[in-house]
C-alpha cells in the first residue's frame, strides 16, 4: 500500500457517513464523490501516476467500507474511480484533473438525477391524493413536492421512523415547501392504509430481482398496501442498483447501536435485554408497483435492465471476480 | 361532586397512561364505589352516574370497561330503587368485589390454557403490555418450559419498555425492537401472542395500535397468532351492528416540545390508540372458557346474553339512574 497519508477531510466524511451524520443513499453518493475530489486535490506524494492510483484506490476502500448495505456508496466510488480504471495517465497533474471532473460530472449527475425523479414522479401523483411516505428519502420528497408544485393538492402523512425519527426531518421539509403533513406513528400505518392513495417511499438499494432495500419499516408498509390495494412507489436513483446482486450477492443488512432504541439506563437496569435494530428490510418485487427512476419509471421486474445498461463494466467485472471464485 | 383524584384517573385513561385494560377498569370500579360514599344520597347517586359516564365516554373502545359499568350501573340503580342509598352502597362493594373476582379468575384460567400453547424452544412475539400475556408467559416459565420472547417497542406510548422489563425479570430471554422490525423479525417467530381491548361479534379484535400490522405480517410469514382474553371484554353492542370507536391519543406525544415551535401549526399528528385485527387474522382467541375459533365467538355471546341477547345499553342506565336519584 502506498504510504501517502490521505487529508484530514477524507477521514472525516468517511466517518461522517459512518455515524449517519451523512444520511440518504443520495447524500452518502455524493458525499462519497467530494471526498475523493478533495484526496484528488490534496495528493501531496510522489509524482508517479501508479503512485496516485494507489493513494485514490486507498481513499475509496476506505470510503466504501462505512456503511455494507447503501450500494449508492460503492456506485459513486467506482463511477468516480472508473477514469483512473479505464485510462493510463502519463502524469500525477492529468490523473488529479481527471478525478476532480469525473466527481464533479457524478455529483452534478446525481443532483439532476433526484430532480427528474420528481417530474417523472410527480405524474404517479393525482390532485386530491393522500399519500404516505416513511423516513426521509430526498428522491421520494422531490416525487410529492413536485406534485405540490404542479398544484395538485395532496394530503401526505409521514412516519416518525424510529428509532431515529426521521419522518421529522420529513415533515420540516414538507412544511417548508408548504404542504402541511401529518405525523404518525410506525405501528398505526395498517390502520391508516385503509385511508390513503398512495404510497411513496425512498430506496437504499435495489437489487437485481426488483427488491427494494430500505429503512426498517418499508416492507411491512408495502405489505399493508397490497392487502389494501394501495398503489406502492419506490422513488430510485439509477445508482442505487445494486450490480454486486446480479451475481447473487446477499445484501448484508446492517443492525445498529441498541442505544438507538432505548436509553443507556434501560440497558444497565436489564443488562439481559437483547435489543435488535437492523436498519434496513426488504420490500420483495411483487408488493411494488413501480420504480420512479431518473431514467424513467419500470416495474420492478426490470430492475435487472438499468443493471446491465448502466453498469455494464461493474457487472463484467463481478462475473469474472465470481468465476475466478470458482476456479479458485 | 367527583373528587379530584378521580377526574385524574379518567384524564390517565383517556391518555392511555394506565397500560393495562384490567387496571384500568378495576380502578374505576373502585373510583364508582367510593363516591357513592361521599356527600348527600342524592348528590352521591348523581356524582357516581356522572363519573360512570365519563369512564365511558373516556375510553369507548374498551368492552371490559362497558360491560363492567354497565352492570355496576345496574346493580346500583335496582339497589337503590329497592333499598335507598345504603343498599345502593352494598350493592356497588358486591359488584366490584364479584367483578374483581371474576377478571382474576378468568385471568388465570385464560394465562393457564394458553401457557399450553407455548412449545419448549418457542420464540414468541408479543406487543405493548398486557397482564393476559403476562401472566401466560409467567404460567409457561414456571412450567419448566424453555422459550424466549420478542416484544416491539409500541409507539408511542412504549408500553413495550416496561413489558419487556417485566417479563425480563421472570428469567425469560428477552428480544426488544422497533415496530417497524416487525416484518423483518417475523421469520423467526413460532407464534404471536396478542392481547385484547374488545372482541366484537364477529371475532375481530381491538387492540392496541400496531396489532393488526402484527397480525398481518404474521399471516404472511404463516405463523399462528393467538388472542389472550376473556369473555368479559367480548362487545355484545356489536352484534346490535354497533360501530366500536377509536380513540386517539394526545397528538403532542408524536411532537417534541421544540419541534413544535418549529413546525407551529403545518405539521400535525395523530395517534390513533387502537386498531382492528380482522378474524381472518387470528388462528385462536383463549379465553377462560377454552380457546375457540375467532368465527365461533358469536355462539359464546348467545350463551352470555341470550339470542337475540339482551344488552341495554349502558348510557340509558345512566341516564335512567340520574332520573330516579332526582325524582
Amino acid at each position: 500500500m502506498s504510504g501517502v497519508e490521505l487529508p484530514r477531510e477524507v477521514y472525516e466524511i468517511a466517518e461522517d457517513i459512518k455515524t449517519m451524520r451523512i444520511r440518504g443513499a443520495g447524500r452518502i453518493a455524493r458525499a462519497a464523490a467530494r471526498a475523493l475530489k478533495i484526496a484528488a486535490e490534496k495528493y501531496s506524494g510522489p509524482d508517479d501516476p501508479e503512485a496516485f492510483v494507489e493513494y485514490m484506490e486507498k481513499a475509496a476502500h476506505l470510503l466504501k467500507s462505512t456503511r455494507p448495505t447503501a450500494v449508492s456508496l460503492p456506485n459513486a466510488v467506482n463511477y468516480v474511480m472508473r477514469v483512473l480504471r479505464e485510462r493510463r495517465f502519463d502524469t500525477v497533474e492529468a490523473a488529479i484533473k481527471a478525478v476532480i471532473e469525473q466527481a464533479e460530472r457524478f455529483i452534478e449527475y446525481s443532483m439532476k438525477a433526484t430532480q427528474r425523479i420528481g417530474e417523472i414522479g410527480s405524474r404517479l401523483l393525482q390532485d386530491g391524493d393522500r399519500v404516505l411516505t416513511h423516513c426521509n428519502s430526498s428522491a421520494a420528497l422531490s416525487v410529492i413536492i413536485e406534485a405540490w408544485r404542479r398544484g395538485k393538492d395532496l394530503e401526505v402523512y409521514a412516519t416518525e421512523t424510529r428509532p431515529k425519527f426521521q419522518g421529522h426531518i420529513t415533515v420540516t421539509k414538507l412544511s417548508e415547501a408548504g404542504l402541511r403533513p401529518t405525523l404518525v406513528p410506525d405501528s398505526s400505518v395498517r390502520y391508516l392504509m385503509k385511508r390513503l392513495d398512495k404510497v411513496v417511499v425512498g430506496a437504499d438499494t435495489v437489487t437485481a430481482n426488483g427488491a427494494v432495500i430500505n429503512k426498517i419499516g418499508t416492507s411491512q408498509i408495502a405489505l399493508a398496501a397490497k392487502e389494501h390495494n394501495v398503489n406502492f412507489f419506490v422513488a430510485a436513483e439509477s445508482i442505487k442498483f445494486s450490480p454486486h446482486t446480479v451475481i447473487g450477492e446477499l445484501v448484508k443488512i446492517e443492525e445498529r447501536s441498541p442505544l438507538e432504541v432505548v436509553q443507556k439506563e434501560y440497558l444497565e437496569r436489564n443488562p439481559g435485554i437483547v435489543v435488535r435494530n437492523p436498519a434496513f428490510d426488504v420490500t420483495p418485487p411483487e408488493y411494488i408497483d413501480a420504480i420512479i427512476t431518473e431514467l424513467g419509471v419500470i416495474p420492478p421486474q426490470a430492475a435487472i435492465m438499468i443493471l446491465v445498461e448502466e453498469y455494464k463494466r461493474e457487472i463484467r467485472d463481478e462475473l469474472l471476480r465470481a468465476t475466478a471464485d470458482i476456479e479458485d | 361532586m367527583i373528587a379530584e383524584e378521580y377526574l385524574k384517573l379518567v384524564e390517565d385513561i383517556k391518555y392511555g397512561r394506565i397500560y393495562s385494560s384490567t387496571e384500568t377498569v378495576l380502578r374505576s370500579l373502585d373510583a364508582l364505589r367510593k363516591t357513592l360514599l361521599a356527600g348527600g344520597n342524592r348528590e352521591a347517586i348523581l356524582s357516581f352516574a356522572e363519573l360512570a359516564e365519563k369512564f365511558v365516554q373516556v375510553r369507548p373502545t374498551s368492552a371490559l370497561l362497558k360491560n363492567s359499568i354497565r352492570e355496576m350501573v345496574v346493580a346500583v340503580l335496582e339497589a337503590y330503587r329497592g333499598g335507598g342509598i345504603g343498599a345502593a352502597r352494598e350493592a356497588a362493594d358486591r359488584t366490584y368485589e364479584r367483578l374483581r373476582r371474576e377478571m382474576t379468575e378468568s385471568l388465570e384460567t385464560s394465562a393457564s390454557i394458553a401457557a399450553k400453547r407455548i412449545q419448549p424452544g418457542d420464540v414468541v412475539l408479543t406487543n405493548s403490555y398486557s397482564i393476559f400475556i403476562k401472566e401466560t408467559l409467567r404460567r409457561a416459565a414456571e412450567s419448566g418450559k424453555e422459550f424466549s420472547v420478542f416484544v416491539t417497542e409500541s409507539r408511542p406510548g412504549s408500553e413495550g419498555l416496561r413489558f419487556a422489563e417485566e417479563v425480563y425479570r421472570m428469567g425469560l430471554p428477552v428480544t426488544l425492537i422497533v415496530d417497524s422490525a416487525t416484518r423483518y423479525f417475523m421469520k423467526k417467530i413460532d407464534k404471536v401472542l396478542l392481547a385484547s381491548e374488545a372482541v366484537a361479534a364477529n371475532g375481530a379484535v381491538i387492540n392496541k395500535i400496531g396489532t393488526s400490522l402484527i397480525a398481518l405480517a404474521a399471516n404472511e410469514a404463516r405463523v399462528r397468532v393467538f388472542i389472550v382474553s376473556t369473555t368479559l371484554k367480548f362487545s355484545p353492542e356489536t352484534i346490535l351492528g354497533e360501530y366500536v370507536e377509536i380513540a386517539e391519543a394526545d397528538p403532542n406525544l408524536l411532537l417534541p416540545e421544540e419541534k413544535r415551535k418549529v413546525w407551529g401549526d403545518r405539521v400535525k399528528a395523530r395517534a390513533p390508540l387502537f386498531d382492528v385485527t380482522p378474524p381472518e387474522y387470528i388462528d385462536a382467541i383463549i379465553t377462560e372458557r377454552g380457546l375457540i375459533a375467532p368465527q365461533v365467538v358469536v355462539m359464546l355471546i348467545r350463551e352470555l346474553y341470550g339470542w337475540p341477547p339482551h344488552v341495554s345499553r349502558v348510557e340509558e342506565e345512566i341516564r335512567e339512574l340520574k332520573r330516579v336519584a332526582r325524582s
